[in-house]
């Protein structure tokens, strides 16, 4: 078996101190992870096409993957994947685009492709696979079998509860990835 | 599951003058008539309205009244979905003291899947959690009002008209009784048990024949020339999708159909049925569920799957025309009796000839054990050896199920990609109904259970030419 790549040994990490970031997520390449930041296990966060740079209040959850990918035919040029605050990544999505704004939510199973980019406020439904080239407006929802298309009022409200109670339990179940890479807390 | 899957490979014959056929899994066994039952000839009758959210249940008298619609669940107009309440807390200003405030709870409703919310289109949130939710009024409520007025009356003018003339005929009032049962008897009943023609006409008596008049306006129309024009950049212009209703929203509200997403307006679940089959050859109930809309359960449960041994598919070896081949086909007894099965020669005529393939049948009986639910969690060792097979017949037998062999010769002018047809007949036993009849009649039979021989006629799918 290929040893695990654990985001533990990787030099390039930046983890802000009161991010949580669990040991069996994988975490390749230039990536910071911003403050009040939640990664659960199991999540892949892949700094490919250039750095990842991951704002604050993000909660990444079990299976998702998030690549700094360039679009097919670009230049390669290393152009950082910046990820606002307050967005959510749902179980098993997945976010191969080049810029994400802030509350945003990728509910389970959806997929953002390469040439879509996410203002602020959007939803993008469970299984939902967007990759058209363009910038969706702000508190747009896509969701159902048929993606249907609606502007919200309001942005989701951001996951401070749930962000605060992950805190306070994940550590009891899972090793942590701190900053200084080598040191890993058991509590 | 086999039959699940095979549920167009393997047809039984329903009607024999219809030549109509289907799936055992699709059909329904009248236990009185002891034939098998098409839904298409069975009559449906509603037996409640339930809320699938709340799981109340209303009479079928009471829904119409509420207009189909449930007291106090909504459905999200974006995805219809089920609304959810939540809960908020706001900060009001307390009347005495400006520079304090308290905390006061507050519900709005959203979507859990599309995320739509009450606060979306403005509406306020309410300080009740139910209750306080009002449907958006109907536009056209005062119009469907009239019509409704204008139709009873019509139907009154029509029915005195007909009294008239049917009493001048010296007909009786028995005519006139029927012509009342025209309008009254629209509702479909339950049990078939409506008020005699002589209630309903001495209860219609106690009324004055004199009618008021109604009188409606039709409707306007307008001629193509005094409709507005289109607009010049109709064919041009972007439409915003996100702004713009699709037309299953617009269909979930009939009556608003509002095209701009900002007029949603959320609205009341409708309520389901709990439907009820009755053979109308002997208006005995072939499927009743029970009244409680939380129940799954049936109090009569009348499927042809639990009633008649069921034919399937077990393996077919590659089919040539002309060239014989043994398949292999599986009997499944779902009863709880031992029963015996002959297979017999199906004659069929020119016109309606489905099979294309010469059949040898096994000559000997075939004899099922019963099902046993407990068959599984105990070995199989035993039961095998009360029966002597003939293992030219027999191919294997496992529990209440055998495969037997069947001798088949596709047609020497089938092509490659043909399907090819068997078709048979079969007779096995039927038991239970004289039991559960004796009980239903209140009858205290003892005995060995008397058994019914019946007849089925099967066509079977059983592949496809393989080769030229
Ligand atoms: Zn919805
Ligand atoms: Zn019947």
């Amino acid at each position: 078996m290929i040893a695990q790549r654990r985001s533990i040994s990787n030099p390039l990490l930046d983890v802000a101190t009161d991010a949580l970031v669990c040991n069996e997520a994988t975490l390749e390449g230039s990536i910071k992870v911003g403050a009040r930041c939640v990664i659960h296990p199991k999540a892949t966060i892949i700094a490919k096409d250039g750095p990842i740079v991951i704002g604050e209040g993000n909660l990444i959850e079990e299976q998702t993957l998030i690549i700094n990918k360039n679009r097919p035919g670009d230049p390669a040029e290393n152009t950082p994947l910046i990820i606002g605050n307050h967005n959510v990544f749902e179980v098993g999505s997945e976010f191969q685009g080049k810029s994400i704004g802030n509350h945003n939510i990728v509910e389970s199973k959806a997929k953002v492709g390469t040439c879509t980019t996410l203002s602020n406020g959007c939803v993008i439904g469970a299984a939902c696979d967007v990759n058209i080239d363009e910038v969706l407006p702000e508190n747009t929802v896509i969701c159902g079998d048929k993606y249907l298309r609606r502007i919200n009022a309001d942005k989701p409200q951001p996951q401070t509860q749930q962000i605060d109670f992950l805190k306070k339990i994940l550590p009891n179940y899972h090793h942590l990835t701190t900053n200084k890479n080598k040191k890993t807390s058991t509590s | 599951m086999a039959t699940l899957l095979q549920i167009s490979k393997v047809k039984y014959l329903i009607d024999e003058n219809s030549d109509e056929c289907d799936s055992l899994a699709n059909l329904y066994f009248c236990m009185y008539c002891l034939s098998l039952r098409s839904a298409d000839v069975l009559q449906h009758e509603i037996d409640s309205h339930f809320c699938p959210q709340t799981l109340d249940s209303l009479s079928p008298a009471e829904a119409p009244l509420k207009r189909n619609k449930s007291a106090n669940s909504w459905q999200c107009p974006a995805c219809l979905h089920p609304l959810s309440t939540r809960a908020t807390s706001t900060a009001i200003q307390v009347t005495d003291d400006p520079t304090k405030s308290t905390a006061k709870k507050v519900y709005y409703q959203a979507c859990t899947f599309c995320r739509w919310s009450t606060r979306g289109i403005g509406m306020p949130d309410k300080d009740i959690v139910n209750g306080a939710w009002t449907e958006k009024a109907n536009p056209d409520v005062q119009r469907v009002n009239q019509l409704l007025e204008y139709y009873k009356y019509v139907a009154q003018q029509e029915k005195l008209d007909q009294e008239t003339k049917r009493s001048s005929k010296k007909r009786g009032y028995f005519a006139v009784a029927m012509q009342l049962n025209k309008y009254g008897g629209a509702r479909l009943g339950i049990g078939g048990k409506k008020p005699s023609p002589l209630t309903q006409v001495s209860s219609k008596l106690g009324e004055s024949p004199s009618l008021k008049e109604v009188t409606i306006e039709p409707a306007k129309t307008y001629a193509l020339e005094d409709l507005e024009p289109l607009p010049e950049d109709i064919y041009h212009k972007v439409v915003n999708f996100a702004k713009v209703s699709s037309v299953t929203q617009r269909h979930s509200h009939p009556e608003h159909q509002s095209e701009s997403v900002n007029d949603f307006w959320p609205q009341k679940t409708r309520m389901f049925i709990k439907q009820s089959l009755r053979c109308k050859g002997c208006d005995h109930n072939i499927i009743k569920p029970e009244y409680n809309a939380s129940s799954i359960k049936f109090k009569i449960h009348l499927v042809a799957v639990n009633q008649i041994p069921e034919i399937r598919i077990n393996k077919v070896p590659k089919l040539v025309p002309g060239e014989s081949c043994k398949i292999i086909l599986t009997l499944v007894n779902p009863t709880e009796h031992v029963l015996h099965v002959t297979l017999l020669p199906h004659i069929e005529e020119e016109k309606t000839q489905r099979s294309n393939c010469q059949v040898e049948l096994p000559t000997s009986d075939l004899v099922l054990s019963k099902y046993d639910e407990a068959a599984e969690f105990i070995a199989p060792e035993g039961g095998q050896a009360q029966f002597e097979d003939d293992p030219e017949v027999i191919a294997y037998r496992r529990g209440n199920r055998i495969g037997f062999y069947l001798q088949c010769t596709p047609d020497k002018d089938l092509q490659h990609g043909d399907e090819v047809w068997v078709t048979f007949k079969y007779k096995h036993e039927h038991y239970g109904n004289t039991t559960i009849v004796a009980l239903l009649k209140g009858d205290k039979q003892q005995g060995e259970p008397e058994a019914d021989w019946l007849k089925q006629t099967v066509f079977v799918n059983v592949g496809r030419i393989s080769s030229s």
